[in-house]
């Protein structure tokens, strides 16, 4: 057991959550090596956000247990070690610049320079000496310096949610690829999305999640 | 390291910002009004007023503590909770529930302290240009203290340490009806809830006020009416010691403490708009 849980980035064993008596997770089992990707799917309301946030720690399953790189979240550590998240609408302070928001969060870890910092918002597609605040991006930048923070540590897993959504075709691109070098380079990605074509061409295995339960692998 | 730049973001977040000066008119016309009040009182009797009687008629009064100066602080300090967006990010890199809810607190402890300085500051500015300052009680406060919203005993001591008495209750009960506040929102997930809960507390004190001095069974002594102000009731008295006062607020503070951090470990953070 204890080896299964080190060899598996991502670990999710019999997770259920219920809201006032109403289940929206039921019996969620899944197993994430590292350097892979696996593919989340389902229609709107499924729960997938909630998913998403029980892995990120935000969110307390009511019943199973989820451990990330070894680490079972509610008894080893609150939030997931080394995780990279964009969960729904990425979340900025809107009076600073973009490249001011990644230093904010940055700092509290304390893991990267400001030259990493740089080098993340390039490689999203975002300049790091524009001075423009948040409030002034259009929804497709702030996506991509949702990436950007989600990214910008070097994490070991990668919790993404329509990751794409609002960003121009031709920005497709610059992610999947980036995504593709994390892979490669040992990121245990989990990548929530309805766009079909973009789980075929990145993703090594899918989900669907159909009223709270994975109807198909 | 991390704890401390979490810290620094939140007060930066919260405090520095603009909206913490909208009490200040409200204050110098609260300064206005107790100038022109204690003018009158030493006009009617002959007997000189300072600056310390103005300080007194203003902060020994239920209606400005209660209803002017706790519900402002509650509407202001009404946004800490719930986290939003780009505060649940930096919790994920903090890395702790624990500290993540220690951290709110102390921010609104920070708040707390930062808002009565801010206040207090500007009420003594505008009340030492019209009113002598003084070491010493006025003579209309030894003549008449009931009406400057005093009570006796305090005539023993100076009126620094009275002061610094009152500022203490104001600090301790204002954090707690913050806490109180921010714990309700938790549970609720809508800070106009947890305000709602802090102005309801606030409302069962200021009701008090008006019985402080005639009901005496001993649950009166519960409600806040007797340890928010250092001169409750409507007639100036106080039945409580004020160090039984200051234990009532530390007990009520570390217990909210408590609750906050139990509910801290099993809340579900949901999406939050900036």
């Amino acid at each position: 057991m204890q080896n299964d849980t080190l060899s598996e980035a991502i670990l999710v064993e019999h997770v259920s959550k219920v809201f006032k008596n109403k289940t929206v997770l039921e019996d969620i089992n899944i197993k994430i090596p590292a350097g892979q990707i696996y593919g989340l799917s389902g229609p709107n309301g499924a729960g997938k956000s909630i998913m998403l946030r029980i892995l990120c720690g935000l969110m307390k399953p009511t019943r199973g247990a989820v451990t990330i790189l070894g680490k079972r979240l509610g008894i080893d550590t609150d939030f997931p070690p080394s995780t990279g998240a964009l969960i729904d609408t990425p979340g900025f302070l809107p009076q600073y610049s973009g490249r001011r928001n990644l230093e904010m969060l940055a700092v509290i870890q304390n893991k990267i320079s400001s030259s990493d910092i740089e080098a993340t918002m390039r490689l999203v597609g975002l300049d790091p000496e524009d001075d423009l605040p948040v409030r002034a991006y259009s929804n497709g930048m702030r996506q991509r310096l949702g990436i950007a923070q989600a990214v910008m540590e070097h994490p070991q897993v990668l919790i993404l949610d329509e990751p794409t959504d609002a960003i121009d075709q031709a920005g497709w691109r610059d992610v999947y690829q980036h995504l593709l070098e994390l892979r490669e380079s040992g990121t245990a990605i989990l990548l929530a999305s309805n766009n079909l074509d973009e789980i075929r061409i990145l993703c090594d295995e899918a989900f669907i999640l159909e009223k709270g339960k994975i109807r198909a692998a | 390291m991390n704890f401390m730049t979490f810290l620094k973001y939140q007060i930066r977040f919260y405090l520095l910002r603009w909206r913490w000066l909208l009490s200040l008119p409200v204050i110098g016309f609260i300064a206005y009004r107790s100038i022109n009040a204690v003018n009158a009182l030493s006009a009617m009797t002959g007997h000189p007023v300072n600056a310390w009687d103005a300080t007194f008629h203003a902060f020994g009064s239920a209606d400005v503590v209660y209803m002017v100066l706790a519900v402002i602080f509650l509407a202001l300090a009404g946004d800490v909770l719930p986290e939003p967006a780009y505060g649940q990010v930096m919790m994920m890199r903090l890395g702790s529930r624990r500290l993540w809810w220690i951290g709110k607190v102390f921010t609104l402890a920070a708040a707390t302290l930062g808002y009565l300085f801010i206040n207090l500051l500007t009420f003594f500015l505008l009340v030492n240009t019209a009113l002598p300052g003084a070491k010493d009680w006025s003579e209309y406060s030894r003549y008449d203290f009931i009406a400057v919203g005093l009570y006796k005993d305090v005539l023993l001591i100076t009126p620094f340490k009275t002061f610094v008495y009152l500022l203490v209750l104001l600090a301790l009960g204002l954090f707690c009806l913050g806490l109180i506040s921010m714990i309700v929102t938790l549970a609720a997930r809508r800070n106009e809830v947890g305000f709602l809960a802090g102005a309801g507390v606030l409302l069962s004190g200021y009701i008090g006020t008006h019985f402080a001095g005639s009901v005496t069974a001993w649950w009166m002594n519960l409600l806040i009416t007797h340890h928010f102000e250092l001169t409750p009731g409507v007639f100036p008295i106080r039945n409580v010691p004020i160090y039984l006062s200051v234990l009532y607020w530390v007990i009520a503070i570390l217990g909210l403490g408590f609750i906050g951090l139990a509910l801290s470990r099993k809340y579900d953070f949901i999406a939050i708009e900036e």
